[in-house]
C-alpha cells in the first residue's frame, strides 16, 4: 500500500490553524497525549497508548555467552518492527528510514545509556550470562512512534523479571523455574525518558510544539528528539529537518524537557511497581485481555472533556476569543518564560546552562557526569509535585 | 442516502445465509448492496456487520470500515497526485489510484483545460468502477454541467471518518449538520470514500467541527445531535447570536 498523500488543503489547515494558536485536536501547544500503561500476563510485556498511537514491547531472556572485551556483562538487544497493521504504507521485512530512527534512539537512550545494570545478569563470568532481548511492535502509527517506543520498552524492561539461577562449585548451573524460586526483578537506576518537540516554521516565526500527531508530523519542519533521565543527564539529541535554532532555544526545549522527564519518569516507575506489587500478592493477573484501552474509549474520553468543558463554560462570562488577533508568538514567549522563571527559582547554580551544553555536547557518553547530576537533581522540586504524590498521565500536561 | 426508512434487521457473519432468491420464482426485484453476493439462488453475506433495509428492497450490510472500495456514481473527494498525458492521476482512498480527463470538467476544451497542481483536492462523481479496470472519476453530469463538482478551494479543511459516518452524513438533511449550522456557518462536502471538506470563518470552528464528528461514532445520532452546543463552547467558539 501506498502513503495516502498530504493534500495542500490539508498542509495548509495544519500550519493556519498553528498560526491562530489552535491545534487540530484542541491541545495546548505544549500539552502531551494521554499516556496508558498496561501489563500482559507475562513479566515483561507491556503496552502503551499514547493517544491513538499504540506500542507493545516484550522483553524475553536466555543465557548466551557473554562478549570477550567484557567477560562479566550481560547483553540487551532491542529491535524495533514497524508492521502494515501500524500503518497501511508500512511493510513488513522492510526497513524504513523512521525504522532505523526509532531504532536509534532506543540503541542510545536505553542501551548506551547503560540505565540498566548488566553486571547483574551475569551468571559465571566469561562462561555465560542472559541476554535480555526487547522486541517493540508498533501496533498503530498516529504520529510521535520515538516517545511512545522508547516508553513501551522502558516499562518493559522495567517490569521483566527472569528466572533465578544457582551455580555449583562444579560448574553446573541450574535455572529455576517461577515456582521453585522467585524471579529476579531487572535492575533499573535511571528511567530514561524521551521527549519529542516539532518545531513550524510559519512567516518566519517559529512555533514549537510537543508530541506531535502523525498529520503535524508531515507538516512539520523540523524536530527536536531529546532523551534524558531524570538525574539530568542527556543520553540523546537528534534535531533532524530544516529548522534553526538558537542556543537559548534550544536549552529552553532541554529545561522544560526536564521537568517532564521527572514525571514521565515517576508515572513508569509507580505504575510498573504498582503492577509488580499486585502480582506479588497473587492477586489474579487480567493481562492485555481486561486492561486495554480501545481508541473507541479514549475517544469518547476526549469528547466527553471537551462536553463537560463547554458546560462549564456556559457558566462563566463568555471570554473575547483572541482568534482574529492570532497572539501566538506571546503564548509561546510566556510558556518558555514561564518555565525559565520556574527553574531560575528551583535552582540556585548561575553556571547550569554550561554544564547541560557539556552534557549535550558528550551525548550518550556523559552517564558519569557527576556535576551535572548534582546540578539537575535540585531541578524540578516544584510546589506541583509536592501537591499531586501520585502521578498520572493527566499530570505530564 | 434515501429518505426512505431504513431499517436494521440483525448482524450477520461472512458466510451467513441471508435469504434465498431466485429470479425465476420470485416475482418481486430485491437489490443487493455492499457486503452481499448472490450465487446459486442464494443470498449471503461477505463482512461482518448489521444487515439493513431500506424500503425499496435493498439490502444492504453496514460495517465500520476505513478503507474505500469504489462503487460507480458514488461522488468522492480525491487528492490530485500528478499529470499523465491528457489524464490527471487522483488518490480516492481506494487501492488503485483513479484517473480524470482533464476534458471532463464543465467549458473545458482543448484550448482551455483545467489546471490542477499536485496536492489540491476535487470533488468528483466516479464513472467507471470495477475491480479489473482503473477507477475514473469526472466533474460533470451528462449534460456537462458541474452540479458542485470540481476542485475544491484551498483555505478548508479536509479530514477522514469512517465510511458508515459519511454513508450517514451525506445526506444534507441529516440532523446533525443542521444543528451544526445552527451554530456555525460552515459549507461542508462529504464524499463517499469517507473524506470531509469543511469551511468556516475562522480555524477555531474548523477544528470544532472536525472534532465534532468524531461524536458520530461514539453516540446515537440524537444524543450527538444534542451534545453540539456543549461541544462548541468547549472549543470556545461563538455561537451565533440566534441561539
Amino acid at each position: 500500500m501506498r502513503e495516502t498523500p498530504l493534500s495542500t488543503c490539508e498542509r495548509a489547515a495544519v500550519l493556519a490553524a498553528i498560526s491562530r494558536g489552535v491545534r487540530l485536536d484542541n491541545r495546548g501547544f505544549l500539552e502531551v497525549r494521554d499516556i496508558n500503561l498496561s501489563f500482559g500476563k507475562e513479566y515483561g510485556s507491556c503496552t502503551v497508548t499514547l493517544g491513538e498511537t499504540r506500542v507493545l514491547a516484550q522483553v524475553t531472556c536466555e543465557v548466551v555467552e557473554p562478549r570477550p572485551s567484557r567477560p562479566n556483562e550481560g547483553k540487551l538487544s532491542i529491535s524495533v518492527r514497524l508492521s502494515p497493521m501500524a500503518a497501511p504504507h508500512f511493510e513488513s521485512g522492510r526497513g524504513n528510514e523512521l525504522m532505523d530512527e526509532l531504532q536509534m534512539i532506543l540503541d542510545r537512550n536505553i542501551k548506551e545509556s547503560r540505565c540498566l545494570d548488566l553486571e547483574a545478569l551475569c551468571i559465571m563470568a566469561e562462561e555465560s550470562v542472559w541476554q535480555l532481548r526487547v522486541d517493540v511492535t508498533v501496533l498503530n502509527h498516529a504520529g510521535n512512534l520515538g516517545d511512545a517506543c522508547n516508553l513501551a520498552a522502558v516499562a518493559a524492561l522495567r517490569h521483566f523479571h527472569r528466572p533465578d539461577v544457582s551455580v555449583e562449585e562444579d560448574g553446573r548451573v541450574t535455572i529455576h523455574t517461577f515456582e521453585e524460586s522467585e524471579p529476579i526483578a531487572t535492575y533499573m537506576k535511571k528511567v530514561p525518558v524521551c521527549l519529542t518537540y516539532a518545531f513550524f516554521i510559519i512567516d518566519e516565526n517559529i512555533h514549537m510544539l510537543m508530541d506531535p500527531s502523525e498529520k503535524e508530523e508531515r507538516v512539520m519542519s523540523g524536530k527536536l528528539v531529546v532523551g534524558l533521565n531524570p538525574h539530568g543527564e542527556i543520553t540523546s539529541l537528534i534535531f533532524p529537518g530544516r529548522v534553526l535554532l538558537s542556543k537559548k532555544d534550544i536549552m529552553n526545549c532541554i529545561k522544560s524537557a526536564f521537568k517532564k522527564a521527572k514525571f514521565s519518569a515517576e508515572m513508569i516507575q509507580n505504575l510498573v511497581d504498582e503492577d509488580i506489587v499486585k502480582r506479588k500478592s497473587s492477586v489474579k493477573v487480567d493481562g492485555f485481555a481486561k486492561n486495554l484501552i480501545s481508541d473507541t474509549v479514549y475517544a469518547s474520553h476526549m469528547v466527553k472533556k471537551t462536553i463537560d468543558k463547554g458546560q462549564n463554560f456556559k457558566f462563566q462570562v463568555p471570554r473575547e476569543s483572541d482568534e482574529e488577533n492570532g497572539s501566538l508568538n506571546d503564548e509561546m514567549d510566556e510558556d518558555i518564560n514561564d518555565e525559565e522563571s520556574g527553574d531560575d527559582n528551583s535552582d540556585a547554580k548561575p553556571n547550569k546552562s554550561d554544564i547541560l551544553w557539556r552534557i549535550q555536547s558528550i551525548r550518550q557518553a556523559s552517564t558519569k557526569d557527576d556535576d551535572a547530576t548534582h546540578s539537575m537533581e535540585t531541578d524540578g522540586e516544584s510546589e506541583e509535585e509536592e501537591k499531586k504524590p501520585k502521578l498520572t498521565a493527566q499530570d505530564l500536561i | 442516502m434515501d429518505s426512505d426508512i431504513t431499517e436494521s434487521l440483525y448482524i450477520v457473519l461472512p458466510g451467513d445465509q441471508v435469504l434465498r432468491f431466485n429470479p425465476e420464482e420470485n416475482r418481486d426485484r430485491i437489490f443487493i448492496g455492499p457486503g452481499l453476493r448472490w450465487q446459486d439462488n442464494v443470498v449471503r453475506a461477505t463482512k461482518p456487520g448489521m444487515l439493513k433495509k431500506n424500503g425499496k428492497n435493498l439490502y444492504f450490510v453496514d460495517t465500520h470500515q476505513k478503507r474505500y472500495i469504489p462503487q460507480k456514481r458514488e461522488f468522492v473527494i480525491g487528492i490530485v497526485l500528478k499529470k499523465k498525458g491528457d489524464n490527471y492521476v487522483i488518490d480516492i482512498g481506494g487501492s488503485e489510484y483513479a484517473t480524470i480527463s482533464y476534458l471532463s470538467f464543465e467549458n473545458a476544451s482543448k484550448k482551455t483545460r483545467k489546471e490542477m497542481k499536485p496536492g489540491d483536492l476535487i470533488y468528483g462523481q466516479l464513472l467507471v468502477a470495477n475491480k479489473d479496470m482503473e477507477p475514473e472519476l469526472v466533474c460533470i453530469d451528462v449534460y456537462n454541467r458541474a452540479v458542485g463538482m470540481g476542485t475544491l478551494p484551498g483555505d478548508g479543511i479536509m479530514f477522514t471518518i469512517p465510511l458508515h459516518i459519511a454513508r450517514m452524513v451525506v445526506d444534507p438533511q441529516n440532523p446533525f449538520l443542521l444543528m451544526m449550522g445552527k451554530q456555525i456557518n460552515y459549507t461542508v462536502v462529504v464524499g463517499f470514500n469517507g473524506r470531509v471538506w469543511i469551511k468556516a470563518r475562522t480555524q477555531r470552528e474548523k477544528v470544532a467541527i472536525m472534532n465534532a464528528f468524531t461524536m458520530l461514532e461514539l453516540m446515537p445520532l440524537e444524543e450527538a445531535v444534542d451534545s453540539i452546543p456543549m461541544f462548541f463552547s468547549g472549543f470556545s467558539v461563538h455561537l451565533r447570536e440566534d441561539m
